[in-house]
This record gives C-alpha cells, sequence and structure tokens, in this order.
C-alpha cells in the first residue's frame, strides 16, 4: 500500500512539474487582447492595465487592452467567446458576470463556454455611508427608515440591488435602491450626499481609515477587514452574499498550457505587493485572493448554478 | 401656392412606415423587457422605453410631413445627380472599407504562398509593416476617391495628398500609442 502510494505521489509530482515546465515554456503566438469589463480610469481597470504592463516586462509578451465594458460584463463575455482560445484573447471581468448576471441575462452563454484563468482580488464589499450621516451601525439605518427617512441606497449591480431590497425586507424598511454605473459611482453619489449609502467593493478602504466613510456592514459572508464588527449581510437576516472576484477568463478549451502559464504569470504578479498591481489590490481589496484551476472551474460553476435562489427569493 | 413636388409625402411615408416597423416588430424582437419592467416589486424602465419614445417622434415627424408639409412651395427632390453622387460615394466608402479590411490578411495569404512557417494576419495585427497594408491602402482608396468625385477629376496630384494623408493619420494615430490599433486590427 505504501509503495503504491509512494508511486502515486511521485507520478503526481511528476506531472505537476512537467505540468509547471511545459506552462513556463508557453508563449503566446501573438499579441494578446486584453477585453476589460470596467470603465477606463477606475480602479479594477487600472489593475488590469498594471498587470498587463508588469507581465509586459516581465515576460515580454504583449498585451493590447480594450474596454468591453457594460451589461455587468455581459457584453465582454460574448465579444470574448468566440475569440481563438490560443491564449492570444482574454479578459478581466468579475465572478459575478459568469454568475448572477449570466443567469439572470438567460443570454444562452454559461461559464462552460469560458476558461476561467485566475482571480487575484476578492471584493471587500461594505455597506458604506458619509460618517456625517450620523450613522455607526446599520442599525441607525434602520431607525432612520423606520422613522421616515427615505433612505437612497446605491448599488452598482443587479445583484446587489437584490441584496439591498433583501436587507431591507428582513430588516423591515424599504430602500429606494439606485442603480448607478460602478464602484466608483456610487462612492462619489456618497460623498456627494446625492446617495446616502451603498454598496462599494474595496474602493472605501481610504476613506474608512481616514474616517470620512463608514463600514456599516459587511457584504460579505465574512467580515470586512477593515471593520471586522461590522455585522454581515447573515447576521442582518439575509441568507445570501454579495462575495466576489476579479477574475481573468479566457473562450473555453483554452490548451492547459496558455492557462496555467497565463494564470501564474498573472497570480505571481497580484501576489506580490512590490509590484504596482500588487500594491494597488493590497490597498483596495486587503490583499490578493488567487484561485485557479479546478477551484477557479467550480467557484465560477457554483456562481451560475447558485444564482437562480437569489433571483427567485428577491422577485417575491 | 402648392407645390406639386411630392417629396415630402414619400419621405414622411417611409418615416412613418419605418417607425411603425421600429415599434411593432424591431423594438419587441431585440428587447426582452417590454416598455416597462417589474423588478423588485418596482416598476422600473424597460429596454424597449427609449427606443420606442424615439420612434414615436420619428412617426410624429412623419406625420407632420405628410399632412402639414405635404404641399408646401420648396421640397426637396431627387435628381439622377443626387442619386449618382449618393451611389459613387456608397460604392467608394465601401471598396475603400473592403480594401481595409482584407489587403492586410491578403498580403499574408501573398507571404505564406512562398512557402516557410505560415503566418496568420490576426497574430501579425501588431506587427509593421503588415499592420498598416490595409489601413494605408484603404485610406488611400477612399481619400483618392472622394476628392476625385469632388473634383470630378483624377489626378496623380489628388493620388499624392492621399498618400500624404494616410500616412500622416498613421503618424498621428498608431507612432505615439502603444496600445492603440489602426483599422481593421482590433477587430481581426
Amino acid at each position: 500500500m505504501k509503495i503504491i502510494l509512494k508511486t502515486a505521489v511521485a507520478a503526481l509530482g511528476m506531472a505537476a512539474m512537467a505540468t509547471g515546465a511545459f506552462a513556463a515554456d508557453w508563449t503566446p503566438p501573438g499579441p494578446i487582447k486584453l477585453m476589460i469589463a470596467f470603465g477606463a480610469g477606475g480602479g479594477a481597470d487600472t489593475q488590469a492595465r498594471l498587470i498587463a504592463e508588469e507581465l509586459e516586462d516581465r515576460t515580454g509578451w504583449k498585451f493590447i487592452p480594450e474596454q468591453v465594458t457594460g451589461k455587468g460584463g455581459l457584453n465582454l463575455a460574448v465579444a470574448l467567446k468566440d475569440q481563438p482560445n490560443d491564449g492570444t484573447a482574454i479578459g478581466m471581468a468579475v465572478t459575478e458576470t459568469l454568475g448572477y448576471n449570466m443567469a439572470a441575462a438567460n443570454a444562452g452563454i454559461s461559464p462552460a463556454d469560458f476558461t476561467g484563468i485566475t482571480t487575484t482580488a476578492g471584493f471587500q464589499m461594505g455597506i458604506v455611508s458619509l460618517t456625517t450621516k450620523g450613522w455607526t451601525t446599520f442599525a441607525d439605518v434602520v431607525a432612520a427608515a423606520k422613522g421616515g427617512e427615505q433612505i437612497k441606497f446605491g448599488v452598482m449591480s443587479p445583484k446587489l440591488a437584490d441584496l439591498a431590497y433583501l436587507v431591507g425586507k428582513a430588516q423591515g424598511v424599504e430602500f429606494n435602491i439606485v442603480s448607478v454605473k460602478g464602484g466608483k459611482a456610487v462612492m462619489n453619489g456618497v460623498n456627494a450626499g446625492d446617495l446616502d449609502l451603498g454598496f462599494m467593493a474595496g474602493i472605501q478602504g481610504k476613506g474608512v481609515a481616514a474616517g470620512d466613510l463608514v463600514n456599516l456592514a459587511s457584504g460579505l459572508s465574512v467580515p470586512l477587514v477593515q471593520t471586522p464588527d461590522a455585522p454581515t449581510l447573515a447576521d442582518l437576516g439575509v441568507p445570501f452574499n454579495g462575495d466576489g472576484y476579479f477574475v481573468f477568463i479566457g473562450p473555453a478549451g483554452m490548451p492547459a498550457e496558455a492557462r496555467t502559464a497565463l494564470a501564474d504569470a498573472i497570480s505571481s504578479i497580484a501576489s506580490d505587493e512590490s509590484t504596482k498591481a500588487g500594491g494597488l489590490i493590497k490597498k483596495a481589496f486587503g490583499g490578493s485572493a488567487t484561485i485557479k484551476g479546478a477551484e477557479l472551474d467550480a467557484l465560477l460553476a457554483d456562481g451560475f448554478s447558485g444564482a437562480g435562489e437569489l433571483i427567485k427569493v428577491a422577485s417575491e | 401656392m402648392y407645390s406639386r413636388n411630392t417629396s415630402n409625402f414619400y419621405l414622411g411615408l417611409f418615416c412613418l412606415a419605418f417607425a411603425l416597423f421600429l415599434i411593432f416588430i424591431w423594438i419587441p424582437l431585440d428587447t426582452d423587457t417590454g416598455l416597462v419592467d417589474k423588478i423588485r416589486r418596482r416598476l422600473v424602465i424597460g429596454d424597449a422605453l427609449a427606443p420606442t419614445i424615439a420612434a414615436v417622434f420619428l412617426a410624429i415627424g412623419g406625420l407632420v410631413l405628410i399632412i402639414f408639409e405635404r404641399r408646401v412651395p420648396s421640397q426637396p427632390y431627387m435628381t439622377g445627380q443626387n442619386l449618382r453622387f449618393i451611389s459613387v460615394t456608397s460604392f467608394l466608402l465601401i471598396i475603400s472599407l473592403i480594401l481595409m479590411r482584407y489587403t492586410g490578411p491578403l498580403a499574408v495569404w501573398i507571404a505564406n504562398l512562398s512557402g516557410g512557417e505560415p503566418l496568420e494576419y490576426r497574430l501579425l495585427r501588431d506587427t509593421p509593416p503588415w499592420k498598416y497594408i490595409g489601413y494605408f491602402i484603404g485610406g488611400t482608396v477612399m481619400i483618392t476617391g472622394l476628392i476625385a468625385q469632388v473634383e470630378s477629376v483624377l489626378s496623380w496630384r489628388t493620388l499624392r495628398i492621399a498618400v500624404l494623408a494616410a500616412i500622416l493619420l498613421i503618424v498621428i494615430y498608431d507612432l505615439p500609442f502603444d496600445d492603440l490599433l489602426l483599422p481593421p486590427n482590433g477587430d481581426v
């Protein structure tokens, strides 16, 4: 038994090494089209471009970034799906694109049409307001809403709108849910007083540290790194969460060596805080979170199949 | 004084028919949510609302032409010269864009005839001189053709201007920007 086990471990090790060596040898046959699902100049776009820049320096590969925004990343997904799958066309979106957004759109595409390459960072999704509002906990928001105040709740995706609706429902209040384009627009709205509070996926870090903004709740399944005492959505009676990651994807059927080489190269930059990209990820999202391979496949498939329940509950 | 010209009437009729086509066929087939949609117990604006409003304005414009502007004097009218101008311009633009799109891949295909490692245009779309071929030839033909049409004469001078203009555009739009691709290279 021991011998069999040893042989198996050795074989696995050899296979891993062989894949590693194979991946290290991979070079794209031409320039890589990097589709970015986020508006130019925002934090996510900057992250993608900094990663591409660092990859060019490290590997000599050539990247051509291109904005393919709109419909929560679905425009990117549709454009990327039919691109060549030899590693010369990849995209950066969020896991929500391949989960809730794809399921809700019912557009005949699924995560099976894509190759997950790697995630780079998880969201630090908080429900955030200005400190000057005087709210220190989410209970204060609920009390204000119950006192008759119209609460304008900013969101940047349909999934988050569902979550905002369900938080209100669970707490016995009704928010005026305002959909805007991107986390930056939520923050601008909150800062300008156009919104009373809103979901922010990490962009609030600096403002919270400076005491201008306050994380009233975590939009995740776990507490926020910066404000661990803020209640999670589960604590507020919502059995769903806004967990999500920035993710690089390619068209389905990408060769294993291309997938591995890209995943390793991207994740090593995201994890390296001495790079501009890694530094930004650390600052804005509390550090890298790189999920690759079979684990990423499972994450994307679960996100898609699990989205139906949230859509159903939120439409009740 | 009434005009016997029927341009406004037919233009109005076209606008009205197109608006009805938009409202009852195109928009319903192309949108999922209708004029309004109910999400999270609230009525929200549906995907179809904005284009439907645009189509309604188009229909109103058509009706104004048919009802009030039908017999006004000084209506535009179509002549053989108008049609020829539109046809030649359209032809020039289409041919130029086809050249812009396909002369690069054609050059690669010809290069592959000489044997060796087969090349693929998509992978060369950021590599000189391949990346300039389509833009240069298509752009030169477009500029030459449009100038020649307006001047009603094709001359070497026109061709020289077009070549210089195409090169100038390449210098302005391609050389300073590392990540910018000239047409058609972003779409190949």
